[in-house]
């Protein structure tokens, strides 16, 4: 039914209005105002329908209302009906029907305080106290919207022409105006009640809409001239607040607090601030304060930033705010609401449904009170930690202590706490107010950055989030810190830090034990924790060096997989360290002005490298023996400054990579990598070893190439193994080198019974071969390569077609290398001897073609 | 009967005419004389004017005399035998004789006592009339009436109380009104206000009706109507606790008279405020008090 049946009400009470309207302005002209009075009537005897929807109402409301200026326009010209204004406002008083009475009555009025012919607030008075004769909520209500409309430019406000000693002063005006809005109120907060239950959710929604006619009063008493600051707080804001008070009505509280912020000035609030977050303290349970209060934050903060200086003397604006949200936090759980508005959902205070007690709406309040004070002081750590340190006792009330239990602060909620121990609370916050503490902790990260270190309660916050969130919280404090590109330079706040990340940093009571099941994203969270290790800054030193054990130490207790990760970055950074200690070292040894000697010396961080890297030995072996020739390398180039003092160091990383090599590796492939690693480190990075050190690591190393499982990494090992007699100008032993040729040779052999694929060793060993020849190793001689390109040649030719592309290629590429050699001008003569032409041209012919 | 003889060859005919300053005022005879006016008296003051007996030509009339007569009389107007004069003067004008020309006469009444105001109600009226007669012996005699209102001036009471009252109906509807005064003049305003105490039904509004209530007779033989003048809303929609509405109801404008008591033992005339409350069944809870009415000024 509703919409049409509503449409066709609408439709009828527009007809009969326009007809009466249209008698009214015709009487009008004829000037005759006895039907002038009677076709208004008629008209707006519509507006007494019970039917209409508040909307269509309002329709309704608007049409009669246009009609009724040029009734009032005719009152107002005095010459053309020549009535006194006292008889018509009598005249129109014996109306039988009220709200055509008071409509009629409020339009008269209005003229008459036009004509001057009394005192404006007499006549004010008048009307208003008649106006109560209207009780119908809505019909009331939008009489008095009629006669605020019809008389809000007709006030004694300061500087009106209205203003006098009989027309009254801005107190009239404002009593005028509040006692409108007080019955407004009133008549507003009453719908609620009026009808059936069943109909109680569309009465409400009805009622809110209809709510800016309550608002008008206030946007008006706003703007009266007289309504100055001291007006505002001595007499306006305590009475608009005691009337809020007493509506004991859920949404009429809410609204009128919002409405006022809203309405008055920011200047208003700033001065009232005080008493207005007093009276939220009052109002109704059921009133949800949080939507308020933020407003109020939100309008402070944007003033406040634009006019730092209309802060009024004495308004400690973060105090009052503080002093108030925590009055909201002590709270003892109310019992359940008294009868006033059933079936609001009440949101002040925590509230108890069942045992469940939900916090959610005071955190959401910290939460903006948090972003408020960040606008206003955006110094003020202590001011964050306060507000931390409030949601703590709020929290702990609900939770138990993070620290345990019977420090709770509130010492009523003492049995909830249950245990706690040094893993925080026993129960951990869950739903909707874990977004909000996790916005508590990240809000102040972003814009105080690493000064959160300061705060006493940010890490009992994070205490009360279950291990995933906290983990987050850790994450996304690690990434602020990387992205905002802080140097972390103090070693107590390192410390800290870490202790604010422990989530990514160890194993804790609640960490889940598959914590691991997404290898990768656990990775990249370590990758991250990594980073943090290149965020340590500082011009000194020891500084630096004492973050790092501070980080090592931290590090050192996550358990072998997160020190898979952590650990290596940190021996490369302490690594990275050294040349700088080395160049102090020297510089204060050389007396150069403000420098002095390192606390932490080379050997020191030495030690630190030897000790990390032991640590990994065992979880990560090839990662450890990488990180052992990085150390070994080191210590080699710091020798090589301060020659002799740093040999037994090198020796000793080397000899621990071998060592980790012998014991931890047992991957044939890994094994050759490390063949390869150490190899490559010895032969061309390391040059200050003893030559008994060097020869022993040498052979050692040769050794374990030969013991390589597969054949053709024995061979390849072998191969690479011939460098270490080579490389080192000092060391080079053209014999051994040839020995290591041959041995490769003679393994290659063997290996090639088991597959012709092989055959791709010969290649490699022929090339060896030409480059000793080539580095003028005398012990390797022409014919050695002449033989072993017919042997090549050969396997190449018969070994099977398919697996021979590889080997083949490169064969040619040699081939064709050597003959570039010999045929340039002039041409070389190493190569005189070598007669190529034996190899058969077809398979030349065969390699290159193909 | 005196009307045929008029119309019917009594070969006269009679006048009777008022003087009056030309400021005196008129008022509305009754409702059952639509439109007619006349002079308004007070009690004290003279009446006088002039008769005249207009003979047609060639006529003459024997009579026992002519003579004027001032009556005030009470009617009951469902029993038109039952009239009373209660107060009568008589004036001859022309010992017995016989009339044969028009002739017309002066006639005063000094400081004539009229204590009682004209009032045309249901049941009963007072009038004040002036009637000339030539007394006739055999033939019936021959009449003109002519009427005149009498309105008398009422000091100020000089007691003059509010009327409060408190009513309910318990655990249902409580309130306690209050009007300014008891006693109003018939341009007064009743100023006042509805103050509710407990409202447990659901009103759709309330009004004050103005109620006149006429008594005739006395005893058990005496009957009472009562006639609403006016409803007036004074409240549209249901009030709350403690809620209190203001009352003004300007008196001009209705069809009253002052109180009445008792007159010539024949009727009394009463007015009463009734509050009337209408709840969403349309049932009605009303409360009536008197209000004494009286003039303050004539018309």
């Amino acid at each position: 039914m509703m919409e049409q049946e509503q449409e066709r009400l609408l439709d009828e009470a527009t007809a009969v209005v326009k007809e009466q309207a249209f008698y009214m302005k015709r009487a009008i002209d004829n000037e005759n105002i006895r039907d002038a009075l009677k076709h208004a009537s008629n008209m707006i005897c519509e507006l007494r329908t019970s039917l209409l929807s508040p909307k269509n109402y309002y329709d309704l409301y608007m049409q009669v209302f246009q009609e009724l200026q040029h009734l009032a326009g005719f009152f107002t010209e005095r010459q053309r009906h020549s009535r006194k204004m006292s008889d018509l406002y009598e005249s129109v008083q014996h109306a039988g029907n009220i709200l055509p009475r008071l409509y009629l009555l409020i339009t008269v009025g209005a003229s008459y305080i036009k004509s001057k012919e009394a005192p404006a607030k007499d006549i004010l008075k008048d009307m208003t106290e008649l106006c109560k004769g209207v009780q119908h909520p809505m019909r009331g209500l939008f009489l008095r919207y009629y006669l605020t409309q019809m008389c809000k430019d007709k006030l004694p406000d300061t500087g009106s022409e209205y203003e006098s000693e009989e027309g009254g002063s801005v107190n009239d005006a404002f009593d005028f105006l509040l006692t409108n809005f007080t019955e407004a109120t009133r008549l507003w907060a009453r719908i609620q009640h009026s009808g059936s239950a069943k109909e109680r959710q569309r009465r409400e929604r009805e009622r809110h809409d209809l709510r800016v006619l309550v608002g008008a009063n206030l946007v008006r008493l706003s703007q009266l001239e007289g309504m100055t600051r001291d007006f505002y707080a001595d007499v306006a804001l305590p009475k608009i607040l005691e009337e809020m008070a007493s509506t004991k009505d859920t949404m009429a509280q809410q609204y009128l607090l919002d409405c006022i912020i809203q309405v008055f000035s920011d200047e208003c609030h700033l001065r009232t601030l005080d008493q207005f977050l007093s009276a939220c303290m009052r109002v109704l349970p059921s009133v949800d304060l949080k939507p308020i209060l933020v407003n109020l934050m939100k309008r402070l903060a944007n003033f406040v930033s634009a006019n730092p200086d209309a802060v009024p003397e004495g308004v400690d604006i973060f105090g009052l705010f503080r002093r108030h949200l925590n009055e909201l936090i002590d709270r003892p759980v109310p019992a359940p609401p008294p009868a006033t508005a059933p079936g609001a959902t009440a949101i002040n205070g925590p509230t108890d449904r069942g045992s469940q007690v939900d916090p959610s709406g005071l955190l959401e309040l910290q939460v903006a009170f948090l972003t408020f004070t960040l606008t206003l002081y955006p110094e003020r750590v202590d001011y964050v930690d306060l507000i931390l340190g409030s949601t703590v006792t709020l929290l702990s009330r609900i939770y138990g202590s993070p620290s345990g239990p019977g420090v709770a602060t509130n010492g009523k909620d003492k049995e909830a706490s249950g245990g706690g121990g040094e893993g925080g609370p026993k129960r951990k916050l869950e739903g909707k107010g874990v977004d909000s503490v996790v916005e508590l902790l990240a809000t102040p990260l972003k814009s105080l950055s690493l000064s959160i270190l300061e705060m006493d309660h940010y890490t009992n916050l994070m205490k009360f989030l279950n291990f995933r969130t906290r983990k987050q919280v850790a994450i996304s404090m690690v990434r602020t810190v990387l992205a905002a590109g802080t140097p972390l330079d103090e070693p107590d706040a390192v410390q800290r830090f870490f202790s604010f990340i422990t989530p990514l940093i160890r194993d804790e009571e609640d960490s889940p034990l598959d914590e691991e099941v997404d290898a990768e994203e656990f990775a990249s969270e370590q990758q991250q924790v990594c980073r943090l290790i290149h965020a340590i800054r500082h011009d000194d030193t020891d500084q630096v060096f004492a973050m790092y054990t501070t980080a090592r130490n931290a590090f050192g207790k996550g358990g072998p997989r997160r020190m898979v990760h952590t650990l290596p970055p940190t021996v490369a950074a302490a690594l990275q360290l050294i040349p700088r200690i080395q160049q102090r070292e020297i510089d204060a040894a050389s007396g150069i002005e403000g420098v002095a000697p390192p606390s932490y010396t080379l050997k020191k961080v030495f030690q630190f490298v030897h000790r990390t890297c032991t640590e990994l030995v065992s979880c990560a072996p090839e990662v450890a023996l990488r990180l052992f020739l990085q150390a070994a390398v080191m210590a080699n180039k710091c020798d090589a400054i301060n020659p002799g003092s740093f040999e037994p160091i090198c020796y000793e990383f080397v000899t621990q990579a071998l060592v980790c090599y012998e014991e931890e590796l047992s991957d044939s492939r890994a094994q050759f990598q490390g063949i390869l690693m150490m190899v490559g480190t010895l032969s061309s990075h390391v040059t200050c070893l003893e030559p008994d050190n060097y020869d022993t690591l040498a052979a050692n190393i040769t050794q374990h190439g030969a013991k390589l499982l597969k054949k053709p990494d024995q061979c390849r090992a072998i191969l690479v193994c011939s460098h270490l007699f080579w490389n080192n100008p000092l060391r080079r032993n053209p014999q051994r080198v040839l020995e290591c040729l041959q041995k490769a040779l003679k393994i290659a052999d063997v290996a090639i019974q088991s597959s012709p694929a092989h055959v791709a060793l010969f290649v490699e060993i022929l090339d060896k071969y030409i480059y000793y020849y080539e580095q003028e190793n005398h012990h390797i001689t022409v014919s050695y390569i002449s033989h072993l390109m017919e042997l090549c040649n050969e396997q190449v030719t018969y070994a099977d077609e398919d697996s021979m592309t590889e080997p083949r290629k490169n064969f040619n590429a040699t081939l064709n290398y050597l003959k570039k050699k010999k045929a340039q001008l002039p041409p070389d003569a190493k190569y005189a001897e070598l007669d190529l032409d034996k190899l058969s041209t077809s398979t030349l012919n065969n390699g290159v073609g193909s | 009967m005196s009307v045929l003889s008029q119309i019917f060859g009594s070969g006269c005919s009679l006048e009777v005419q008022f003087d009056h300053e030309p400021q005196r005022k008129m008022a509305p005879l009754g409702r059952d004389r639509k439109g007619e006016k006349a002079l308004i008296y007070s009690d004290g003051e003279d009446v006088s004017g002039s008769a005249m007996v207009s003979m047609k030509p060639g006529k003459k009339i024997d009579h026992q005399g002519v003579k004027i007569e001032l009556i005030g009389q009470v009617d009951m107007l469902y029993d038109r035998s039952n009239s009373y004069d209660f107060f009568s003067i008589t004036k001859d004008l022309e010992p017995p004789g016989t009339l044969v020309e028009s002739k017309s006469y002066k006639w005063k009444f000094s400081s004539v006592d009229k204590q009682h105001e004209t009032y045309y109600g249901i049941n009963v009226r007072l009038r004040y009339l002036v009637r000339l007669t030539i007394v006739r012996n055999y033939a019936s005699n021959i009449l003109k009436e002519m009427d005149f209102v009498v309105q008398n001036l009422q000091p100020a009471p000089e007691i003059n109380n509010s009327l409060k009252m408190e009513v309910g109906i318990e655990d249902c509807l409580h309130i306690e009104f209050e009007y300014d005064k008891t006693k109003y003049h018939l341009k007064d305003v009743v100023v006042g206000k509805v103050y509710f105490m407990l409202v447990r039904i659901k009103i759709k509004h309330m009004e004050l009706d103005i109620i006149r209530k006429e008594t005739t007779g006395s005893g058990n033989s005496g009957t009472s109507d009562s006639e609403t003048i006016s409803k007036f809303e004074i409240m549209d929609g249901a009030p709350v606790r403690s809620e209190c509405i203001p009352v003004r109801l300007y008196l001009s404008g209705f069809d009253l008279t002052p109180t009445y008591r008792n007159v010539q033992n024949k009727f009394s005339v009463k007015y009463f405020l009734n509050l009337v409350l209408v709840d969403e069944e349309d049932r009605r809870y009303f409360k009536q008090q008197e209000i004494v009415l009286w003039r303050k000024k004539i018309g």
